[in-house]
């Protein structure tokens, strides 16, 4: 690993000592001339020259170029494109402003920033997602949703029928950094999973990195999947909002003082249980059912000056579901949520130099609450994070771009923790909360260099450090399982702790204007793990953090891929092949219930092995045209190899899907009105059958073959919608947008779960046995009217 | 808290109640070769003298039926079964269903013993092949503190086994308390677990008070779910607890006039509380989660922990177990 970093430094000063010949500075800053917000992403382009870069999350480019006359193109999704031509003979700073073509809300065409990034870009394995193209997707219910649109790329999986979880090439949903305006989410997932907490509306951009993670990204075996949020308007107040057959929402924005500061504020709820608690009143008034999910984004975005931005971003959200019989004295109660806050600064030292500093609070909690007359259970888990982190940015030649920054993170878990009450119980006392404590540090040099005008290069290196400290109580067990003895470690006290060095590298060769090759090679350490108790994301799932039994998640992937434009770029084409390797994967013991973390460690109640994935993924997408859309596919096998589980032998895992397809499909009929579609098709998930049984004791004991040895049918599913997009009445201030769909439109019973129905009364001799299929999500309607001023 | 899983079943039941379909399916599942299944037990209750049970039967496919009528099918014979204490084997001798009814009615053996292991009643298995290896000339019978060694040969295969009947642990005091509407409760218990991580417990209970019918409510212990616990969390406390009435598994109607769950303010309940040792319970204890998950999605199959060795399946336990008596008011 020393090796690794000496070649990165020396690699660095390598190539910077060649930029001695005479050049200029060409540099600007890219903005929406009607928000006044930096755009990040755009794509800018010396024209006679054939180089391209990307602006920055600031707007920012920067090339150093011989003297000459140039021709520099910018070009980004929605955006009107601009041309300028640049007389460079002395360094030149260009403020650059662009209109919007089409407003967020409007039927866009499928098109994205791999405008020209398809070929040129250097990594692979990267995509990335605008607001717009998220809601020209058909949706359920007709609640557009970020995760849901992702999941129609190949490589990017769900868990199950209508589940939000994230499974990224053969990763775990744990195993993706998910980042809410730079800071981590935990659980991205509202109403058991079936929805993502990114509410559509505040959404600016979305990049799903796969493949080839850059080496100021860590923390995660997987993806990173990093979500910018609107700064809001510079100029004026503007309101949207929208309605569908589950949720409402509002978002408004605008400036706080004009031209120095502005802000966003957006809200979300469900009404499923304002409008189901009559009904359920209705037929039971004995009985109470309530489900909701609320959140609320906030962003104050501060000009200090042409070279200070300051920025605050708050995130809240919660889901709360109750179940009360009163005749039965049952209650049940589960909740659960996130919560963020940061502030940041960047400052701009100058066109070369951009510095971005970052404090953050992120926190994550569940809650079950049992109850049965006068006893009462409680459920707690979560994660909480205290983090600061700071990133340099210093471009000193078109040739060149160098990150260097640090983070350092607190975190405290709270696996799960029980509370038990009874009348009677009264010398039991249960109600603890077991916390633990751990300090996350990672410095990372990354350079992106370009030799030239074929072969590009990233190096990275990610210097990461975990130390999981006391307050802690390790409880000690003999071959028996039974707690011999308790070891106290005092506040602060060093328990356990890792270091790694982990290096990042990707390449891509561009063969002509039109075609490149890209590699990458990556290597992760995820030192936090959230451990599902059930086979679909539920707020049972725990987060603990790497101790001394549980050691750092480590995986390698290679990856690999061609890139292709074709009839004027109007068509992009991709084909990447991918191998990953994961260690020190975590799984509960067979039998766990979670109960047994009580006076316990929960790393006692884990089996640990090797995961493995590999596939290839090919993708062909027609940007531009009345109709537009994608075919994606994922040839891809995950499997995992656990000595204490399935007799050590080698298993599929549970998210191992064969094939992947998605079509996306997108016909603008006029200015008014388009027609969009969406088909998917996957090979069904592995699970675990009963092969045999056996009575004891009067029960009958199932007796369970090799781990995942069945495949539920495979699922299958269409949507349509139909956007209605009027123009405006001059005589309003207002305008407005319908959408009509239709999820799922030739009522597919796609498999959630099996289940067996037992008619089992043994003593009459009475005993079948049927296999049951549940699916959810029949064909539905969906409509959606949002509103913007 | 082992109804949690079903609990998290029933918020999907509820929540996509109107949404969700099910539809019967034909699952082709592959052949698997039948295994030995051992239900075995050995008790000391400091009254009566009582011998070894063990039943053998064989796994099935999972759509195979198991009612009675296909289960004696299942029995296996002419295995040679021992079971060696303080270094001297005892052999066992097969009896089937009338040579039982024989050996009970002339005391050699319980009844409820044998309903407790078949999982049925007498009365209900008779016209029945069940067969069963017992010890009936009072040379081998439970002792607390001592370590039974079980051997099986069948069809050419040796199955081992060991158990431990621990020292037996008198509840402290037991009572009925009203839970609901002034005439149902659960039977409540004083104990005291004795400090030393690793003691296990299983709790019984059987109604004596007559039906309608003049007949015991129970005709045998009943074991409700959760009967079973270590003392991970109440090592060397002195606590009160409580458990429901419970069902047999297979059972699904009340005598007219009862009420699930819940014993009447007038029930005669006899208490069975037995010491287990630890792997006795991790096998009763996953065996409830695994009957509880059934395929559930919430959770992750589970295989039981036999200690069986040589591939077998089942349960070699030894019980220390006392009585206790509430009387109905």
């Amino acid at each position: 690993m020393v090796k690794q970093l000496l070649f990165l430094i020396c690699f660095t000063l390598i190539s910077l000592a060649s930029w001695s010949q005479t050049e200029f500075v060409l540099s600007g800053t890219v903005t929406n001339d009607s928000t006044k917000e930096p755009i990040a992403g755009a794509t800018v382009i010396i024209k006679e020259l054939q180089k391209a870069v990307s602006t920055d999350n600031n707007g920012l480019f920067n090339f150093t170029l011989p003297e000459g006359n140039y021709t520099i193109v910018i070009r980004h999704i929605g955006m009107s494109e601009i041309t300028k031509a640049v007389e460079l003979n002395k360094n030149v700073n260009l403020q650059l402003k662009t209109n919007m073509e089409t407003i967020v809300t409007e039927t866009v065409e499928i098109t994205d920033s791999k405008i020209d990034g398809n070929v040129e870009k250097t990594d692979p394995g990267t995509l990335v997602l605008t607001k717009a193209e998220v809601k020209s997707i058909p949706s359920m219910l007709g609640q557009t949703d970020v995760l849901a649109a992702l999941q129609l790329y190949p490589g990017v999986q769900s868990a199950a029928q209508g589940i939000s979880g994230m499974y990224v090439r053969g990763g775990g949903p744990d195993q993706n950094l998910i980042l809410l305006d730079g800071v981590p989410i935990y659980n991205p997932a509202h109403l058991f999973g079936f929805y993502s907490i990114f509410n559509t509306n505040v959404v600016e951009k979305v990049t799903l990195i796969k493949g080839a993670m850059p080496a100021n990204y860590g923390g995660r075996l997987s993806s990173v999947m990093d979500i910018t949020t609107n700064d809001g308007n510079d100029s004026t107040i503007h309101a949207s909002g929208g309605t569908g057959l589950i949720s409402a929402d509002l978002t408004i924005d605008g400036p706080l003082f004009k031209n120095k500061a502005t802000f966003s504020i957006s809200g979300r709820r469900t009404y499923i249980d304002v409008l189901g608690k009559p009904i359920i009143q209705l037929i039971d008034k004995d009985k109470e059912w309530g489900y909701y999910f609320q959140d609320f984004n906030g962003k104050l975005v501060f000009h200090l000056s042409d070279k200070d931005k300051f920025s605050y971003s708050g995130y809240y959200g919660e889901d709360a579901f109750k179940i009360l019989n009163k005749p039965a004295g049952f209650g049940l109660g589960i909740s659960w949520g996130n919560a963020t806050s940061s502030l940041t600064w960047q400052h701009i030292f100058s066109d070369k130099l951009v510095l971005s500093t970052q404090a953050y609070y992120t926190g994550y909690r569940s809650k079950i609450d049992i109850s049965q007359n006068t006893y009462e259970v409680k459920l707690y888990s979560g994660i909480y994070d205290w983090c600061g982190k700071s990133d340099l940015k210093y471009y000193p030649s078109d040739r060149h771009t160098i990150k260097i920054g640090g983070s350092y993170t607190y975190h405290t878990f709270t696996p799960t923790n029980i509370a038990a009450n009874t009348d009677a119980l009264t010398t039991i006392d249960l109600d603890q909360r077991i916390k633990q404590y751990s300090h996350d540090v990672a410095f990372y040099l990354s350079e992106e260099y370009t030799m030239n005008n074929r072969l590009r290069f990233r190096l990275g290196l990610r210097y990461s450090y975990f130390q999981h400290v006391g307050p802690f109580d390790k409880y000690l067990k003999n071959e028996f399982g039974i707690i011999t003895d308790t070891i106290h470690y005092e506040r602060g006290e060093h328990v356990a702790d890792y270091n790694h060095l982990e290096p990042r590298f990707s390449a891509r060769l561009l063969l002509n204007s039109s075609s490149s090759i890209k590699m990458a090679y990556v290597q992760n350490y995820q030192y936090i793990h959230m451990v599902s108790y059930a086979t679909v994301s539920m707020p049972t799932d725990i987060w603990i953090p790497s101790s001394e039994k549980v050691k750092p998640q480590v995986s390698t992937q290679y990856s690999i891929g061609y890139f292709k434009d074709s009839k004027n770029k109007v068509y992009e084409t991709s084909i990447e092949m991918y191998y990953k390797t994961m260690a020190n994967q975590i799984e509960f013991k067979n039998g766990y219930s979670p109960e047994d973390d009580l006076l316990d460690n929960p790393e006692n109640n884990f089996v640990f092995g090797d995961g493995k994935s590999y596939g290839i993924e090919l993708f062909i997408k027609k940007k531009t045209g009345k109709t537009t859309g994608w075919i994606g596919y994922a040839l891809t096998s995950t499997s995992r190899q656990f000595p204490d589980i399935n007799s050590g032998e080698e298993y599929y895992a549970k998210y191992d899907r064969r094939h992947d397809l998605s079509l996306v499909a997108v016909h603008k009929f006029n200015e008014n009105w388009s027609l969009s579609g969406v088909f998917v098709y996957a090979t069904g998930n592995a699970t675990t059958m009963p092969e045999s049984r056996y009575a004891i004791g009067g029960s009958i004991i199932n007796e369970y073959g090799k781990r995942n040895n069945y495949r539920l049918v495979d699922y299958h599913r269409l949507d349509f919608s139909v956007t209605y997009n009027p123009k405006k009445n001059k005589n309003r201030n207002y305008k407005t947008f319908w959408s009509f769909g239709i999820y799922n439109v030739y009522n597919r019973n796609n498999p959630y779960f099996i289940y067996f129905d037992d008619s089992n009364y043994f003593n009459e001799g009475i005993f079948d046995t049927k296999a049951k299929q549940v699916s959810l999500f029949p064909i539905m309607p969906a409509v959606r009217w949002e509103y913007f001023f | 808290m082992n109804n949690q899983r079903t609990l998290l079943l029933i918020i999907f039941s509820v929540t996509f109640w109107l949404i969700a379909c099910e539809k019967e399916i034909t699952i082709d599942l592959p052949d698997v070769e039948d295994k030995l299944v051992v239900e075995g037990k050995i008790e000391y209750d400091g009254i009566t003298n009582t011998p070894p049970i063990v039943i053998l039967t064989k796994s099935t496919g999972f759509f195979e039926p198991t009612d009675l009528n296909s289960l004696q099918d299942l029995f296996v014979h002419d295995a040679v079964v021992t079971v060696a204490v303080d270094n001297i084997s005892h052999q066992l001798t097969e009896f089937c269903l009338s040579e039982m009814l024989a050996l009970i009615s002339s005391g050699v053996i319980d009844s409820s013993l044998v309903e407790d292991l078949l999982g049925a009643t007498l009365e209900n298995l008779i016209g029945f092949e069940y067969c069963l290896y017992t010890i009936i000339d009072n040379s081998l019978y439970g002792q607390p503190g001592k370590s039974y060694d079980l051997t099986i040969v069948s069809e050419g295969k040796t199955y081992t086994s060991t158990t431990s009947i621990p020292p037996l642990n008198p509840l402290i005091s037991v009572w009925y308390e009203t839970q609901k509407d002034d005439t149902l409760g659960f039977a409540w218990a004083r104990m005291y677990d004795p400090p030393g991580k690793g003691d296990a417990y299983r709790w019984y209970a059987r109604r004596i008070s007559h039906n309608g019918l003049g007949e015991e409510k129970d005709a045998f212990f009943v074991a409700p779910f959760g009967s079973s616990f270590e003392d991970k969390f109440i090592d060397g406390l002195e606590f009160d607890f409580a458990y429901d009435r419970g069902h047999r598994p297979g059972d699904h109607d009340d005598d007219p006039g009862e009420t699930p769950h819940f014993f009447k303010k007038s029930d005669t309940i006899v208490i069975k509380f037995c010491t287990i040792a630890l792997p006795v319970f991790e096998f009763l204890r996953i065996m409830e989660v695994e009957a509880n998950s059934n395929g559930s999605p919430f959770a992750s199959p589970s295989t039981i922990p036999t200690n069986i060795d040589n591939n077998g399946l089942g349960l070699w336990a030894g019980y220390g177990v006392t009585y206790d008596t509430i009387f109905g008011q």
